[in-house]
């Protein structure tokens, strides 16, 4: 008390602004250094992923060969593993990364803006939605060679997932906003709505689906990067894109947000704007994921934990942090899937569940010891 | 500074706002208080440009506040809510930091800004700590740092500071040094306004008071001007005595002896 009256007499000139100064450049370092360590983790990882697989090529001929093609020297009968590479490993490889990348921060966005650590990208409809509209395309392509408006089966349930994601969040969106305001409370309340309706839908296909519709719909639930081509990596590489650029710019105000909706506006954030931006793009990024690799678990919820526990809670560091962890993570988790059984592969939805349900298990019980609010 | 123009605000059917006017210039204190369900939380978030009023003008500085971009109010006032609990583990630098969004500031000047509130609001040695594992008058002082970190690169004289029941939770020790706080704030120029449950520190903390019951103002004004043992008892319906000590310059309000 003292002190605070000796405060109110001094001037104002020799406060300790360098201890704070000290201390934020020190949490920033850490974060580049953090950030960078990922990010040559996430490209050793893609690079060891490029090797393995039932046709091994040693890392440092997998980038020769990528050079070469780059160059335009490669020969025009390709040698068997480059053929392998460039034709399969390459762009399944980067698939991997592009989703796990989306997957990522789409999580660790939609944990912000609903201020909670443990939301799900799953949680506003998106992937039971992209189910559904998956499950239906399925239903009435059984057959791999069917084709619909010069469509590919393997496309039209893209097509359809793209949709059915879309379509069940522009309900959830639609319904929690009454008068321009969108309650995120509501959002949540209507996400569980939405998700048990689509639920019921993909139930209904189930059961009126015989013993082959039943297979492809079961294993897609289960999710395969196995449809990848360098068409589909174009695609969802310009998606996936376009929606990290527009989420790490809300990184700032996300901060913010996560003191809650009332606060964010005082400190005059447009948080209506925010909450668009947000549930848009992560969206986007979820369901351009799903479409083409089905139901991938896990990964928007584990992964934006494990960004927080090792550089804090600042968007700007958990964002660029989940993209890259998350890209790694589902590399390496593709490479398991497909290594595990070989020749057969193990769906990657499997391999994610098993390695996130434990750790989603450990951060639950570690909940109990932190003060909680 | 500010001035209020028959606030009207009807929810559910029931009138939480009726008419309430009053102004309270530059540098002013100000308690507002009532009893429970008064519309004093209600009128704070009215003056925090958080509601649509049914009907009435509500200025800052000479502005409609509604006529305000968000930004601009943000750099004009700042607002500590009861809520405020943070879901992540932030540290206290961190949370303190956010105040100073609204003005783009460069790292060095973040840095100053958050050096001198730290300072002042004594959480200097909080600053490293996660947020969650503060104590409520800690994580209070914090809240209340980012509150200045907010409104510090600007015109105090120009800004108020809002505060919804900063002492619930607190224990008499942490309330006695926020209240020092508070005065060494009004010292600096800054308005405040603060909505109290403990009328003794109501009284204790601010030069004037807003007294609500059931949406109406019942009185405005400044402490000493007014007949608080008789405002009081009206307000709360119970008989109430002002009572003085030598050393203490706020009157105290008890129960009346001589109905025990």
């Amino acid at each position: 008390m003292t002190t605070t009256q000796a405060k109110s007499e001094a001037s104002l000139q020799k406060k300790p602004a360098q201890q704070v100064s000290e201390l934020l450049a020190g949490l920033q370092r850490k974060r580049k250094w953090m950030l960078s360590l990922f990010a040559v983790g996430a490209s050793m990882s893609w690079l060891i992923a490029c090797g393995l697989g039932a046709f091994e090529i040693a890392p440092e001929r997998v980038l020769t060969i990528i050079f070469a093609k780059l160059q335009g020297s490669l020969p025009e009968e390709l040698p068997a593993d480059a053929a392998v590479l460039l034709g399969i490993r390459l762009p399944r490889t980067l698939f991997a990364l592009v989703i796990g990348a989306g997957l990522g921060v789409a999580g660790a966005v939609l944990q912000g803006l609903f201020r909670n650590p443990l939301a799900d990208p799953g949680l506003i409809g998106v992937s039971s939605g992209a189910a559904a509209g998956a499950v239906v395309m399925l239903y009435f392509t059984p057959n791999m060679n069917t084709q619909l408006a010069g469509l590919s089966a393997d496309s039209l349930t893209a097509a359809g997932a793209l949709l059915g994601g879309l379509t069940s969040v522009f309900f959830v969106y639609r319904l929690s906003t009454r008068a321009g305001y969108t309650s995120t409370v509501s959002m949540l309340l209507f996400g569980i709505a939405i998700n048990t309706i689509t639920g019921a839908g993909i139930g209904v296909f189930v059961y009126a689906a015989d013993e082959a519709r039943l297979r492809s719909i079961t294993l897609w639930m289960m999710g395969s990067l196995a449809s990848a081509d360098w068409r589909a990596l174009a695609l969802t590489s310009c998606v996936t894109a376009a929606c990290l650029f527009s989420l790490l710019r809300i990184a700032e105000p996300l901060n913010a947000f996560t003191l809650g909706e009332a606060q964010a506006v005082h400190l005059g954030i447009p948080v209506s704007t925010l909450k668009r931006k947000a549930i848009l793009w992560c969206t986007l990024a979820v369901a351009v994921g799903v479409a083409f690799s089905g139901m991938i678990g896990f990964i928007g919820l584990v992964i934006p934990h494990l960004s927080r526990l090792i550089l804090g809670p600042d968007h700007r560091a958990v964002l660029p942090a989940s993209a890259l962890l998350g890209a790694a993570l589902l590399v390496l988790a593709d490479t398991l899937a497909r290594t595990v059984v070989s020749p057969a592969e193990l769906p990657i939805g499997l391999v994610t569940s098993i390695i996130g349900a434990p750790f989603l298990i450990f951060l639950l019980m570690q909940k109990k010891e932190v003060t909680s609010t | 500074m500010i001035s209020a123009k028959n606030l009207n605000l009807k929810l559910g059917g029931k009138q939480i706002l009726d008419e309430v006017s009053f102004t309270i210039s530059r540098g002013q204190t100000t308690s507002i208080i009532g009893p429970n369900g008064a519309g004093k939380s209600t009128l704070i978030r009215a003056l925090a440009g958080d509601l649509k009023l049914d009907r009435g003008e509500l200025s800052l500085d000479g502005v409609r506040i509604s006529a305000l971009s968000l930004r601009a109010l943000a750099k004009k006032r700042a607002v500590v809510m009861q809520d405020t609990a943070v879901p992540f583990s932030f540290i206290a630098a961190e949370v303190i930091g956010l105040g100073t969004a609204p003005w783009g500031l460069s790292e060095a000047e973040s840095s100053d800004t958050l050096g001198n509130v730290a300072w002042l609001t004594d959480v200097e040695h909080l600053l490293q700590q996660d947020i969650r594992t503060l104590s409520g008058g800690e994580r209070q002082r914090v809240q209340i740092a980012r509150a200045l970190a907010q409104l510090w690169p600007g015109d105090r004289s120009r800004q108020v500071l809002l505060l919804d029941e900063p002492l619930s939770a607190l224990d008499i020790g942490q309330q006695q040094r926020l209240l020092k706080l508070f005065e060494m704030l009004h010292k600096r120029g800054l308005t405040i306004i603060s909505v109290m449950h403990d009328m003794n520190a109501a009284l204790q903390s601010s030069d004037h008071i807003l007294l609500l019951k059931e949406g109406q103002l019942l009185a405005a004004g400044a402490t000493k001007d007014l007949n608080l043992a008789e405002l009081l008892s009206r307000a709360f319906e119970t008989p109430l005595e002002e009572h003085r000590r030598a050393g203490l310059e706020a009157p105290l309000i008890l129960p009346a002896t001589s109905e025990l």
